[in-house]
């Protein structure tokens, strides 16, 4: 089958906490499928423990897929799923967020609206359980966004749609956060900037992100993890794409 | 615009005459038992009340009545501020001409322009606030803000904060970016109700009903986003599938990465726009370039490797301050960049961010940190990633000490958390060198990863007529023999030593030079003898030559290789000087006369007498030394030494370490 979007779902280790994410994954597919989509439903498991590979076989039935990888990493976890995918586009899920219904069909159709080489986040991240916020993504066409800001200071996290092949030109890299590597989104965004690709942000949408004390992000930042070199980094490069790319 | 107050009726600078005038218009409203009761000092001094705060009262900010408040008149009418006279004798004329307003200002009242929509200003009387009040809010209404989104508001001379206080906030206005009016409104509708202005409630409360909502301008706009139908629907479609997802059960706040790290990426776009697009594969990072042994370390390295590389590869980088102050240390042509100017302010990690954003962005394949405190603190935090990247070299010079002996500095705690991030240690001296290769077991391959670098010394004086060089004058009857001793009266230089020596040997004059630096205890608090003459400071070491000194004195407890020494042995001055650092690498029984322990008293009263007794024996070891130092430490070597640590350290990086971009 050839899907217009592949929904990925990564689990870990998640355990029950995984149940809310398939589900809000399974009604954001049937969402879209319902608004005319052809969807394509992958879950992969990156070193699972026996609770979540449980969890994820529960849901294996209403999926496309069930994969199990050895990678200990959520990049090369990505990266797998979608050279997997059959979908045109791709977007991630991590297994203890959770979409809204509306997210992949919305998401669709802003970059029906915004063409190829546009990247669609959602406006806003609502961090919860360990954090009460709401992370406001900027669009690249926002007057205040800068590239030299964005060597810096990340500022859009993997959980997107764009087209499958952005990712196959530009997969993630590899997590070492024993020789200070992290941050794979980051670096993502920066190498995906750098190549003229724009991140915009889909109005009215909402991505539900777990915040627990103990997630991979603080932990980087506790170890002063850095994201690898981009092609970003170069000032030569910088230059060339000026401080509001 | 119209004036509150009519400004232009008689009023100008204090004078005898117009305080003449000044009296008649207070005399009548001048609160003289209010005056009293509050200046104590005047009653005391038996001083007329008017006469005082005329005189010197009202620009103490001491108020002539209990229904005035100078402030706030001057608030309304800022223009006042400018005649340099009482803001309350401008009232009481006001109120003498019959002007209305300041009537309205006895009757508690306050007269506030604004723009009627018409292009025409009115004058409308409104209760006065306190005086609290309005003290509370200034500090929170942004008149920039409030007036670029009612320019008619400025155009009238209205002042913000007490538009906000007396109808803005009734009309919705935003006080500033920070404060979104409607939103604490709708969600405290106790305090609407009361019809409370939200901004002075939040001020009042905000410490004590935490629990109270309250969002800037923009974050309003999402908080409302997210009272919209359709988010509420999400929101709740989320938490009907994970409960969690309603807690933490608190008001949330918005987090938006350019409100938070803003001064960062603005430090970086700066930075980068500075630095421009040429890459510099070799970067040296300092602290600044003043007067200290560091500093020039870092010209003489700069001016090695521009030798091999070409000045066009190197960028050298002041990370501290700004001061660049001996370019002449530094190969003509030298690309700098002031780190420091655009780090002002940032929080240290986000410093060490922009240092490893300016080594990427200027594609740095080496880099060589002289002391610079940034690079030491990067290296602890982000050692292990910049060292996958570039060569990490070090320059070490001696280490600290404490006042009760503990060893600390660079080469200690920060050597300790980032050696293994390290492919090159340069060292100034031999000792130093040894001791850290021993301290780290770094032998074997990785022994050269440790390197002395002998500093090129300074030319020789050359001034002196070669008749007195290494030749002091014998004394003649009367005139004492000459000891020198110069440097820093810091306890590092253990200048109580200096002071011991001098008085076991009274029949010898001890010429001193120098000033405390990093400690504050003056030569004079240990007490020295008459034969100790303190000097002052000098700027060239010549000047320390005239008359010239017999023997040259080196204490200190801890050191390096002290560049002093390096001067003194140029001028060919014999020299004793303690066994410390690297000093017994260039002073022996050949070359000088060495002491041990640093502290033997006996030791270095023993050497002087030999030095000043035989003067052949002294000058023919002056005069060792200084052939030894140029064998030693001239640039050629210097340049062939920098080339050679770098290509091994190279060599062997390429042996264990990859690259982590494959």
């Amino acid at each position: 089958m050839t899907a217009d979007i592949t929904a990925i779902v990564t689990g870990h280790r998640e355990g029950r906490l995984a149940v809310a994410s398939l589900r809000s994954a399974l009604s954001a597919v049937a969402a879209a499928r319902s608004e005319g989509r052809r969807l394509e439903l992958l879950l992969i498991l990156d070193r699972p423990d026996p609770a979540t590979r449980a969890v994820f076989q529960r849901y294996s039935a209403q999926a496309d897929g069930l994969q199990e990888v050895d990678f200990g990493d959520q990049g090369m976890t990505r990266n797998a799923a979608i050279t997997a995918a059959s979908g045109a586009r791709v977007a991630c899920l991590d297994a203890d967020d959770l979409w809204t219904e509306d997210w992949l069909w919305r998401a669709a159709a802003f970059l029906d609206r915004h063409g190829p080489g546009v990247i669609a986040h959602p406006a806003y991240n609502y961090f919860f359980e360990g954090q009460a916020t709401i992370f406001r993504h900027i669009d690249q066409d926002d007057p205040e966004f800068s590239a030299d800001f964005l060597r810096v200071v990340n500022y859009w996290d993997a959980l997107c749609l764009c087209d499958r092949d952005v990712h196959l030109s530009f997969p993630y890299a590899a997590r070492d956060v024993d020789a200070g590597w992290a941050y794979e989104d980051w670096h993502w965004n920066c190498e995906t900037v750098a190549a003229g690709l724009r991140h915009k942000t889909v109005p009215g949408t909402v991505l539900f992100k777990r915040r627990k004390p103990q997630s991979q992000t603080l932990q980087a930042s506790g170890s002063k993890a850095m994201m690898r070199r981009s092609r970003l980094s170069s000032y030569a490069q910088a230059g060339a794409q000026g401080s509001t790319a | 615009m119209k004036w509150l107050f009519d400004r232009k009726r008689g009023l100008g600078r204090g004078s005898v005459q117009q305080h003449g005038n000044w009296r008649e218009d207070i005399a009548q409203i001048f609160s003289v038992p209010f005056y009293e009761s509050r200046n104590p000092d005047v009653v005391e001094a038996g001083i007329d009340p008017i006469a005082h705060y005329l005189d010197f009262g009202w620009r103490e900010g001491r108020e002539p009545a209990p229904w005035f408040d100078s402030t706030l008149y001057l608030r309304i009418q800022p223009e006042l501020t400018s005649l340099d006279m009482p803001a309350f004798v401008h009232f009481g004329r006001s109120l003498r001409n019959g002007d209305g307003a300041a009537l309205a200002w006895l009757r508690g009242e306050l007269i506030l322009p604004l723009p009627d929509g018409r292009g025409k200003v009115v004058h409308t009387a409104f209760p006065r606030p306190l005086a609290s009040t309005i003290k509370l809010l200034s500090d929170h209404v942004d008149k920039d803000y409030y007036w670029s989104r009612r320019p008619d508001l400025r155009a009238a001379g209205t002042d913000p904060v007490l538009h906000y206080i007396l109808l803005g906030w009734k009309e919705g206005m935003n006080p500033s970016a920070g404060f979104s009016t409607e939103f604490y409104l709708s969600r405290n509708p106790d305090i609407r109700e009361a019809g409370i202005n939200p901004l002075l409630h939040y001020l009042e409360v905000r410490h004590k009903e935490e629990w109270r909502q309250v969002a800037s301008v923009v974050d309003a706009a999402i908080f409302n986003e997210f009272d919209d139908i359709a988010m509420k629907q999400r929101v709740a479609a989320a938490v009907a599938l994970d409960p969690m997802v309603a807690l933490p059960d608190q008001p949330r706040r918005v987090t938006f990465p350019p409100l938070q790290y803003g001064a960062l990426g603005a430090a970086a776009e700066a930075m980068r726009t500075a630095v421009g697009p040429t890459p510099a594969p070799v970067v040296v990072l300092l602290p600044h370039v003043r007067m200290s042994g560091a500093a020039r370390v870092a010209g003489e390295l700069t001016r090695a490797l521009a030798g091999i590389d070409g000045t066009d590869r190197l960028l050298v980088v002041t990370t501290e301050e700004a001061s660049f102050e001996y370019p002449d240390w530094f190969p003509e042509g030298i690309r700098l960049l002031d780190l420091s100017a655009f780090r002002e302010g940032l929080e240290p990690e986000w410093a060490m961010r922009l240092l490893f954003d300016l080594l990427r962005g200027v594609g740095a394949r080496q880099v060589f940190n002289v002391n610079s405190r940034l690079a030491w603190d990067t290296l602890r935090v982000y050692g292990r990633q910049i060292a996958q990247e570039c060569l990490v070299a070090s320059y070490l010079f001696t280490w600290d000490e404490s006042p009760r002996g503990a060893r600390v500095g660079y080469p200690i705690q920060w050597l300790r958390d980032t050696v293994d991030h390290h492919d090159l240690i340069l060292c100034d001296t031999a000792r130093l060198a040894d001791e850290i290769r021993a301290r780290f077991a770094l032998d074997g391959p990785d022994a050269a990863r440790v390197t002395t670098l002998y500093t090129p010394a300074p030319e020789p004086t050359p001034e002196r007529p070669a008749s007195d060089a290494g030749a002091p004058q014998q004394a003649a009857d009367g005139v004492p023999k000459r000891v020198l001793w110069a440097g820093r009266f810091d306890r590092q230089k253990r200048v109580d030593l200096l002071i011991a020596i001098a008085r076991q040997m009274p029949e010898v004059e001890f010429r001193v030079y120098g000033k405390p630096v990093l400690d504050d205890t003056p030569l004079a608090a240990g007490d020295p003898p008459p034969n100790l003459l303190e000097l002052g400071t000098f700027t060239r070491f010549d000047e320390a030559l005239d008359p010239l000194p017999d023997v040259f004195l080196y204490t200190a407890q801890w050191d390096g290789m002290p560049t002093i020494l390096l001067d003194a042995a140029g001028a060919r001055l014999p020299i004793v000087a303690a066994d410390v650092g690297g000093i017994a690498e260039l002073v022996g029984p050949e070359t000088g006369w060495l002491v041990a322990p640093f502290d033997d008293v006996e030791g270095y009263v023993a050497a002087l007498r030999a030095a000043l007794s035989d003067p052949a024996d002294a000058a023919r070891r002056a005069t060792a030394l200084q052939a030894r130092i140029a064998a030693m430490m001239n640039r050629p070597a210097y340049a062939r030494d920098v080339a050679e640590a770098r290509t091994a350290a190279l060599a062997l990086r390429q042996a264990t370490r990859t690259d982590p971009q494959g």
